[in-house]
């Protein structure tokens, strides 16, 4: 299950930005390999594929580090709904 | 009091003098008297203005973490009277002019100009406050009991005059933390200090007169003008990061740490990176609080998906991002001034990077079909086509009338006989004052070069042997001393960047 949902965001992840290694990588916003532009991509997908409305507050480099980082921001998100 | 004049020499010392003789638990109250002293030095308007947006501020948080119900329309109406008193102080010229010019005459005028003169620092503060409010709101910050503390974060004196804007995260605990004497960060500090006056008095402020020429709007051959126009680039540069490094060197003396505002902007491989390198703490500022909740609004994301649909997956994608950046530089622009030329200088970087996010697919492509390599040889291309879209924007940045703006450009082109660029720009300052403000410019080129290759000039020097660092550091105040500018009563020239 985990993994399976693990699989879907890496997808997500990589049809935005091919050239990153999602499942590696742990500091994606401090290490620069994700700017402002993917970013915002990111949030309009996860909010499409997840139905999870990320907000101006949830952006912190913790929230966006690693595609683990994120997969516990949505399950946040979707617990609160 | 500009932190260039003799009396801030003077100020300054007795503010690092006392900072370390109170305790420690009481150093912050060294730093809000100081502050407080700076203000009402630059006029009743600086303080009136900073205690009333501090009661706004410190009011406004509080009700913000209390309230359960009714925030966000809390937020718009503490937001709309911070941002309105600046917007209407700033603005307010500009505006009476233009409906009296539409609706008025001359004899009976619709809204007569009130004669006030601008708080020092008015738009940094602003922006202070008003981030502190929204990151309240989000949870970010918690609201501060002690109004005394708001208004230090508010109105910290190095940074009043031209910023950097912090956020309340990076600078109010280390305001009000006391910080123990360290000898390391103290001469590191100093070091900085001197630095920023070398790249103000030695450069900038010797370069003056190439500015001061394209004012003048006198006939100047073209080669002259495009040289003109790019040593303004490198004027603003060194006047504006020179402000910097004073106002970060002087808090590093006591073991505070401003922002990065500058990050040698000049060596950024696109526009988008200039911008990151360039006046950083704004760029931050505009990205947190206008360019995220733009884009990522339900009407960002609606626009998303209908665009997706229409002009396919990545142009869709990008399109809120680009519509949102394109808004974003159009208010940098007008944050300058009200006046065309403003609005052509954000909106063309808008549309620079608008268009460079839309079409990047198209430049990918382009890229693997000439087969340029990401690195090597096109490294410096990629600096030098940086330059040029920067360095053409400068033509908007240093006066307000489009028309002249245009005329410069289209005289640029005119008349580029090597011997008259030779004789207007000697006519313009002397020798010997082109060979030390080009020598000056080139160390700070070579420092810079320096840090780009991660050699941390500053550490290496504060932690170094004494009888390297010290001789350097009297070479360093004699280069000040004895080649710097000095206007009336041996104070420099004012900062380009204050008058906002």
């Amino acid at each position: 299950m985990l993994e399976m949902e693990m699989q879907k965001l890496l997808e997500i992840l990589r049809d935005i930005k091919d050239d990153v290694d999602f499942e590696r990588e742990t500091a994606l916003v401090d290490d620069g390999l994700i700017d402002s532009l993917d970013l915002t991509q990111i949030i309009a997908a996860l909010d499409r594929a997840y139905g999870v409305r990320i907000t101006a507050a949830d952006i912190e480099p913790e929230n966006f580090n690693s595609a683990e980082a994120m997969l516990a921001m949505i399950r946040r998100h979707q617990a609160q709904a | 009091m500009s932190i260039l004049s003799a009396e801030f020499l003077l100020f300054g010392v007795a503010v690092v003098l006392c900072y370390y003789i109170t305790p420690l638990r009481l150093r912050w109250g060294t730093l809000l008297v100081a502050s407080v002293g700076f203000a009402a030095l630059s006029g009743w308007q600086t303080i009136a203005h900073l205690a009333a947006l501090t009661a706004l501020t410190w009011g406004g948080a509080w009700a913000l973490q209390k309230l359960r119900r009714g925030r966000r329309l809390l937020l718009a109406a503490l937001l709309a009277l911070d941002l309105g008193a600046m917007l209407l102080l700033k603005y307010q010229p500009a505006l009476a002019a233009w409906l009296n010019a539409r609706f008025g005459t001359q004899r009976n005028p619709v809204w007569s100009v009130w004669e006030l003169a601008l708080p020092l620092g008015l738009s940094y503060f602003t922006f202070q406050s008003a981030g502190y409010l929204v990151d309240v709101y989000r949870g970010k910050a918690a609201a501060q009991r002690n109004p005394a503390r708001v208004g230090l974060f508010l109105g910290f004196f190095p940074q009043l005059a031209q910023g950097p804007i912090s956020t309340w995260k990076e600078l109010a605990g280390q305001l009000t933390q006391g910080h123990a004497f360290d000898p390391v960060e103290f001469v590191s500090g100093f070091q900085l200090l001197l630095w920023g006056y070398f790249k103000k008095m030695v450069v900038a402020d010797r370069l003056a007169p190439t500015t001061e020429a394209l004012l003048k709007n006198e006939a100047m051959p073209g080669l002259s003008i495009m040289l003109c126009v790019a040593l303004y680039a490198i004027r603003l540069y060194m006047d504006f990061s020179g402000g910097m490094d004073v106002a970060r060197g002087f808090c590093g003396m006591l073991g505070i740490r401003l922002p990065l505002n500058f990050k040698r902007p000049f060596f950024a491989q696109s526009v988008a990176e200039y911008w990151r390198r360039w006046h950083i703490t704004l760029g931050a500022w505009f990205r947190s609080y206008v360019l995220y909740p733009l884009t990522i609004s339900r009407a960002g994301i609606a626009l998303g998906a209908w665009a997706e649909k229409w002009l396919g997956k990545r142009a869709g994608r990008v399109l809120p991002s680009a519509l949102a950046t394109l808004c974003v530089f159009l208010l940098i622009g007008l944050w300058h001034s009200v006046s065309w030329n403003a609005v052509l200088y954000g909106g063309y970087f808008g549309l620079v990077m608008a268009l460079s996010m839309l079409l990047e697919p198209l430049w990918k492509a382009l890229r693997r079909g000439l087969k340029l390599p990401k690195s090597g040889w096109m490294r410096p291309v990629r600096v030098a086509r940086t330059w040029l879209v920067v360095g053409f924007a400068q033509y908007f940045a240093f006066q307000d009338s489009a028309q002249t703006s245009f005329a410069l450009l289209r005289q640029s082109f005119e008349n580029w006989q090597l011997r008259d660029a030779a004789a207007q720009l000697t006519a313009l300052m002397p020798g010997l004052e082109w060979g030390i403000a080009l020598a000056g410019a080139m160390a700070v080129l070579a420092v810079d070069l320096l840090c780009e290759r991660k050699v941390d000039v500053c550490g290496v020097l504060a932690r170094g042997r004494v009888w390297i660092r010290w001789p350097l550091m009297l070479l360093l105040l004699l280069a000040v001393l004895i080649f710097g500018v000095y206007g009336a009563g041996y104070d420099a020239t004012a900062f380009l960047y204050t008058q906002f």
